[in-house]
Parts: C-alpha cells; structure tokens; sequence
C-alpha cells in the first residue's frame, strides 16, 4: 500500500461569518501529482497556507508525513517545500545569493553543486549574478522553483507557479516541474485555474468550489463526466438548414461567420451527419472536439 | 554550525549583503545622523559662545544626546525595517516555508540591527570627535551600559513595531520611523527631566532611556553616575522586552488566524 504523505481531514477555516474551507477532507500519496483547481475564491490558496502553517485552520487535523502540522511544524517545512507566483525574489540579492540564504535555512549539504544544478535544471545557469529586480516573471518563477527544490522535498506545495505569465513561458515552467519531480521523485500539490497546466501535470485532481470538494479524480475522468462532443462544421451549402435543424432537435449551436459549432452526445453524432446529408447540407471541412477538463470546469462553476 | 546557528545566519546574510547596495539605507544609517549632528552641534556652539557661562556642557550635552539617542532610534528602526522588507519585497511567505523559527528569525533581526548599530555608532563617534572634539570615551566604562540599556530601549520597540506591522501590513509601515519619536521628547535627550511638566515627568519615570540621558549628563557636568537610576532603567527595560515579544506573540497568533500573513507576504 502506498504511503500517505499528505492527509486533510475535515478542514474548516471560517474568516468571521465568511467560510473559506468547508471541512474539506483529502490524502495525497508518495509521489504523486495532485492538483486542487477551483475558480478564484474557492479555497485553494487558504487550503495550501494551512498545510504550510501560514493561516491557523479553524478545525480540521492536517497531518504530513504521519505528524501532525500543528505540533511537528519545523519538522515537517525541513522536508517541505513550497512556491508562488506571489512570493518574489528580495530586490538587491542575486538568484545565487538568493538560493544560498535558503540552502542554509534549509542546511543543504553540497549547496554550492546543488544551486548549480538546479539553475541547469530550470535553465538559469546564465543568472547567478542577475539581481532580484532585473528578472523577468518568468526567470522569477525559475528561481522560486529553484528553491523549491533546493533542500530535495518529499513533499512541495506549489501555489499558482505559473500565473500571469505568457503561455510559452507557462510551458517551459511546467515542463521543468514535470522534470524535475521526476528526478527528485518528489510528491507535488498544485493549486492552479489554469486546466491545461493541471491536465498535462497532475495524476489526480481535487476541484474545490465554495470551500468544498466538489470532485476528485484523474484529469480525464473528470473530463469524461461531461458527455456533451463540439461538433465544428465550415460550412459551404446549407447553413440555414443546419441552424433550423439543430433548433428543432434542440441542440446548443454557435455560429460565427461560415463556422458553426453544434454541442452534442458523442453517440449521436453519427445521425446528426447523415441527417445533414439527407437535407444536401455541404461542409468544408469538419472538427470533433471531445470533452476536456476545462468544459468539466465551466459547467462545474456555472451549475454551482 | 549547528542548523540553528545556520538558519540565523542565514537571514542576517540575507540582510547584510544587501545593505551596501541600498541607498535608502544607507541615508538613514549615515546621511541623517550627520546631517542632525551638524545642525544641532553648530547650534549649541553658538550658544554656548553666546551664554558661556550659563551652560558650560551644553555641547557635550546636546552631541551627546545626538549620539546616545542614535542608538535607540537606529535599533528601532532597523528592526521594523527589516521586518517590513520582507514585505515589501514579498519574501515572508519564502522565509516562513522554512524550518526557521520565529524565535531564531528574531535572534537574527536583533544580531543584523546589533551589527548596523556598531557601524553606526563607530561612525557618529568618530564625526562627532572630528566635528566637535566630543570624544565619547570620557564616559569610560559607563559606555557600555549606556549603550546597551539605550540600544534594548530600540529592541523592544522595534518589537511592538513588528508586532503591528504582521497585523496591519503595510497600513502601519510609517512606525517603523515614527514610533520611536512618541518617546523621545519624555526621554530627556537634549534636556533635563526636571523642566518637564509634572505629567510629562510621570511618564519619563516610566521610560529607561530617560534614566540614561539624566546619567549620562551627569557624567559630562560632576564625572560620577547614579548606578540605581541604571539599574531601574535595566529592570523596566526587562519588563517591556518581556511585554513587547509577548505582543508580537499574540499579534504573530492573529495573523494567523485572519490570514494576513498570506495576504501581505
């Protein structure tokens, strides 16, 4: 049986009336990826500043590594490690002045060859010497990923790392968490509204709204919940008829110009094409999109 | 070094490393202290060379003021300032994900304000000396419970500052230069407590930097010092440390339990 590193049982944290966390209760196992997505305000970021001991819970136990958090803390953070896109790198210090201050805090052994190779890592080995101030948000989430990983964790919290930053640089990001969690075998909770970054990441995902958890499954599972496929038609001959077909059959459709997109259950899509063909409808080209994790997402946020 | 020892020094590294580099505070380390020596030595020169005899320390009383008070208000400051970088550069949440204790990033906060305070206080001797022939050491051994009951004085502060800022971030930034201005004018720097108002005085009984100026004066005009003053002095100063780390405590618990910590750092 596979070893708990991180289990949240019952957690509530209440600020005045507003509850932020509503007993929610989750594990997390050695070496695993799990994301916590949510839209903003649901508790995700409350729920990591707990687990690191930022914000006291209001009721709950939250135990890492069998210990619980709230009597084992300097343990725990010795073997933990966290990152965000909201802590920055102090102005005036070097990344390698920067990485050294915590390869003491953390008493790293070797932190002169660890800092290089985690710069090789997250591809920074040409800023040692660039200033806090001068990096770009994308070099600042490298650095802070650095120093994640700087002391070998068994467990990091990673709260939105790749927020605010161009899609390419997301990539990379993401691409070096995904490498580097595999060569330190390290186990990753990651809070993120971004679906892509929690797809191509995470082994589980837990989806918090309101403070609760609404589902908790693989990526594509979840995406499976949702049987509704998009149906892309660019049409050459028979737009009209398509709409009052679909209107008829009340099917959800867009149309923008000669593209129209029908919702529609992947089973019926082979009758709704014959359909079109029997009323001489001709389209160009045509795209079938099946459901992902940010349609789940949506529908999830909207019903609730 | 054991892993304390290293997280400690770790944070004073942080701090001291980036020091040279900071012109805001090297203005406040050095440029304003020279600044308020200038002025005000030049001021008592002229007036002592107005009322000769009337006031015949007056020099060595108002520089001396200048330095002794230099070491409460540089101490003070440097412990909220450097508590409320770690805010302004948003490196808290960092600094806190780690094994340190806040015990052990206190120890480190009061060892790099220490290390700034002896730069400093070299430095103001030195001008004070080569300015206005105000040699510091003629207080002799007295110095150095002068400047530590003085330079507590600041710590503890320092600590009530720190105290308010984890609870209202960035709302209450300016009492990391202000706050220790609230007690100067009862602490007597510049002038005796006995020209106080009588409530005035009440609330100088009640602050050991006051005891320290009076000593220190008294040093300057007749050479001897009234030890029991110093050892009042020494004994609130035990009770407000105690007080002000008990208040950080508390205000550090509240933080907590509001969230403010992730919401500034």
């Amino acid at each position: 049986m596979e070893e708990d590193i991180l289990v949240v049982d019952h957690l509530t944290k209440r600020f005045g009336t507003f509850t932020a966390v509503d007993g929610i209760s989750f594990r997390v196992k050695k070496g695993e990826i799990v994301g916590l997505l949510g839209p903003n305000g649901a508790g995700k970021t409350t729920t990591i500043a707990m687990i690191m001991g930022f914000t006291l819970p209001t009721s709950g136990v939250i135990e890492v590594f069998g210990k619980d958090i709230s009597k084992n803390r300097q343990e725990i953070l010795a073997r933990t490690n966290y990152a965000s896109a909201y802590t920055k790198i102090p102005y005036r210090l070097t990344v390698w002045q920067y990485l050294s201050m915590f390869a003491l805090l953390y008493d790293v052994p070797n932190a002169k060859k660890k800092i290089e190779t985690l710069l090789k890592t997250f591809q920074l080995p040409d800023h040692k010497k660039t200033l806090g101030e001068d990096l770009s948000s994308g070099n600042i989430a490298r650095v802070n990923l650095c120093k994640a990983f700087i002391n070998n964790p068994e467990l990091i919290l990673l709260d939105e790392p790749t927020s605010s930053m161009d899609p390419d640089i997301a990539d990379q990001v993401r691409t070096s968490i995904s490498e580097a969690q595999k060569k330190y075998q390290t186990t990753v909770l990651i809070t993120s509204h971004n679906m892509a970054e929690i797809e191509e990441l995470c082994d589980r995902v837990i989806f918090v709204n309101h403070g609760k958890i609404i589902a908790e499954d693989t990526p594509e599972a979840l995406a499976k919940r949702i049987d509704v496929t998009k149906v892309k038609l660019l049409m050459k001959d028979g737009q009209k008829r398509t709409v009052a077909y679909c209107q008829e059959h009340q099917l959800p459709i867009e149309v923008k110009e000669r593209s129209v997109t029908i919702s529609i259950k992947e089973e019926a899509i082979a009758g709704f094409l014959s359909d079109l063909a029997k009323q001489g409808v001709e389209y160009g080209s045509i795209s079938i999109e099946g459901p992902t994790l940010e349609d789940y997402f949506i529908g999830e946020v909207r019903h609730v | 070094m054991s892993k304390s020892l290293k997280r400690i020094f770790a944070i004073v590294y942080r701090h001291m490393v980036v020091w040279p580099k900071d012109l805001g505070a090297m203005v406040d380390a050095f440029w304003w202290p020279s600044f308020d020596m200038l002025l005000w030595g030049l001021m008592t020169v002229y007036i002592q060379r107005q009322q000769q005899t009337a006031l015949p320390f007056i020099t060595s009383f108002i520089i001396g003021g200048i330095v002794f008070w230099m070491f409460v208000y540089r101490s003070q400051q440097e412990m909220g300032v450097l508590f409320l970088r770690e805010f302004w550069e948003h490196n808290l949440l960092a600094v806190l994900s780690t094994p340190i204790s806040i015990t052990e990033y206190f120890i480190a906060t009061m060892v790099v304000g220490i290390l700034k305070l002896i730069i400093s206080g070299v430095y103001m001797s030195f001008l004070g000396w080569i300015l206005f022939q105000f040699n510091i050491f003629l207080f002799g051994w007295y110095l150095v419970p002068f400047i530590l009951t003085l330079t507590v004085v600041g710590l503890w502060t320092g600590f009530l500052v720190m105290g308010l800022v984890i609870q209202y971030g960035y709302r209450v930034q300016s009492l990391a230069w202000s706050m220790i201005m609230i007690i100067m004018p009862f602490s007597a720097v510049f002038y005796p407590v006995s020209i106080l108002p009588g409530w005035m005085q009440s609330i100088a009984r009640f602050l050991p930097s006051s005891y320290v100026f009076e000593s220190m004066r008294q040093v300057i005009a007749k050479g001897t010092m009234d030890v029991n003053a110093l050892f009042i002095a020494n004994i609130l100063n035990l009770i407000y440390t105690i007080l002000s780390l008990l208040f950080f405590a508390w205000g550090f618990r509240r933080a907590r339990e509001k969230g403010i910590i992730v919401k500034f750092g």
